[in-house]
């Protein structure tokens, strides 16, 4: 089995992307939540993604927006990164009778792949984003996916990507 | 909703769940039941259409939750996913799993639940990585075991001075071994290739054989190739193991 560092994870994360295969231009509805998809490559050419959108049909909060790593050796999609509304409770670790609910960030962790536990384990509380579109325009720029404002028009007039405090 | 049962229901888990209200008469259940990610399984709790019952079920949460790492996106994977829930007395509608039971049965309606939830998440296991993982595995335990009157050698490089061309198995037929190729995908279809072609060239005695993991879904080129290099292919481990030994017996005649 494949280790990884944080390191390489990180990189992963916050490597430069484009678009390669782009979402459609409106969410499906399948089996009561809608969903979409795109996928992502290294604008140093190395790496491919494939990022993955859901938001239930009912209940908005209960969304999630993923970030998928695949690699080169047919090893199966790794996930690296999930910004979740707050569907329900969640734990670090399994074995715990603690959780927390919120909204909360999925995040790879070294310890978590390298132990042959689910890579996206490990999640933290988050208040920068509160809706699905909030979370996007968060994820997109995280990720740093260079030309979304190509398929995702209506982020960039609302002007969602600037930092706190900037004009 | 009669809250009564909820109270019952937390006494009967020792005080060891509680209750959020999702929406106006939804009770979502806050118990230690978890995916392998963390996130706790969705459960909901709500009056049942059918009078004087609850209904327990997921809104659809646990497809959904599924749809991030595999989609039930063909006939087989939709047949396996209702048997599932059938087969554990559940009932779905537009991906909404539930069940409708008497208040008295809440407990063990729960843990059923739950239980069906784990399963229909294990469905991840089906990936395609996952189960390709096991062709190689398969093969060799079939050859093993049941090609085992034709003495089978592993990993034979019939070149020593080529030690990246590999022979997966060799079964031992007289003068010319059969020479035997696991094809799982296009890098192994061409490696597999180049092998029978390299082996040809240096005029060693042999016959060959690949059995693929689905023969259709090698691009054309490479079935092309790879069809005017060998000298018998199976389309799949299905029909190696239907068909090897009546080919084996023609051939050792």
């Amino acid at each position: 089995m494949r280790t990884y560092t944080q390191e390489e994870i990180d990189y992963l994360i916050k490597c430069p992307k484009v678009i390669t295969n782009p979402p459609k231009k409106e969410m499906v509805l399948v089996y009561g939540h809608y969903r979409n998809s795109m996928n992502l490559h290294s604008t140093d050419g190395t790496h491919n993604f494939f990022v993955f959108m859901r938001k239930h049909a009912m209940f908005a909060e209960n969304f999630t927006i993923g970030l998928d790593y695949i690699p080169n050796d047919g090893s199966g999609h790794l996930c690296l990164l999930r910004c979740n509304g707050p569907h329900g409770g969640h734990t670090n670790e399994l074995l715990t009778d603690t959780h927390h609910f919120g909204y909360h960030i999925h995040v790879a962790k070294d310890y978590n792949i390298n132990n042959g536990r689910k890579s996206e384990l490990y999640a933290e509380l988050t208040d920068r984003y509160a809706t699905f579109e909030d979370a996007l325009a968060y994820f997109i720029e995280y990720c740093n996916i260079i030309d979304a404002e190509k398929y995702f028009l209506k982020f960039k007039q609302l002007t969602l990507f600037t930092e706190e405090g900037s004009s | 909703m009669n809250r009564n049962y909820l109270e019952l229901l937390k006494e009967q888990f020792n005080h060891r769940i509680n209750f959020k209200e999702k929406r106006p008469g939804i009770m979502q259940l806050i118990a230690p039941f978890y995916h392998e990610d963390g996130d706790m399984l969705d459960i909901f709790i709500q009056d049942s259409p059918e009078s004087g019952k609850i209904r327990i079920c997921d809104y659809g949460m646990s497809l959904m939750h599924l749809s991030y790492s595999y989609d039930i996106d063909t006939q087989n994977k939709e047949r396996i996913f209702q048997r599932i829930v059938s087969e554990n007395n559940l009932n779905e509608e537009n991906g909404n799993i539930y069940i409708d039971v008497n208040p008295e049965h809440l407990y063990t309606a729960i843990l059923q639940f739950a239980q069906t939830i784990a399963k229909v998440s294990s469905m991840r296991q089906f990936k395609r990585e996952v189960v390709q993982s096991l062709f190689y595995e398969a093969l060799e335990d079939f050859i093993i075991n049941q090609l085992k009157d034709y003495n089978p050698t592993l990993s034979l490089q019939p070149l020593p001075e080529r030690d990246d061309l590999e022979v997966d198995y060799a079964l031992n037929v007289g003068k010319r071994p059969i020479y035997v190729f696991g094809v799982k995908d296009v890098a192994k279809a061409r490696l597999t290739t180049i092998c029978c072609l390299e082996f040809q060239r240096a005029k060693i005695p042999f016959r060959s054989i690949a059995v693929h993991q689905e023969f259709e879904a090698l691009p054309r080129k490479d079935r092309s190739r790879l069809t005017s290099a060998i000298d018998k292919q199976f389309i799949s481990l299905e029909d190696f193991q239907e068909n090897v030994f009546q080919y084996l017996e023609r051939e050792t005649a």
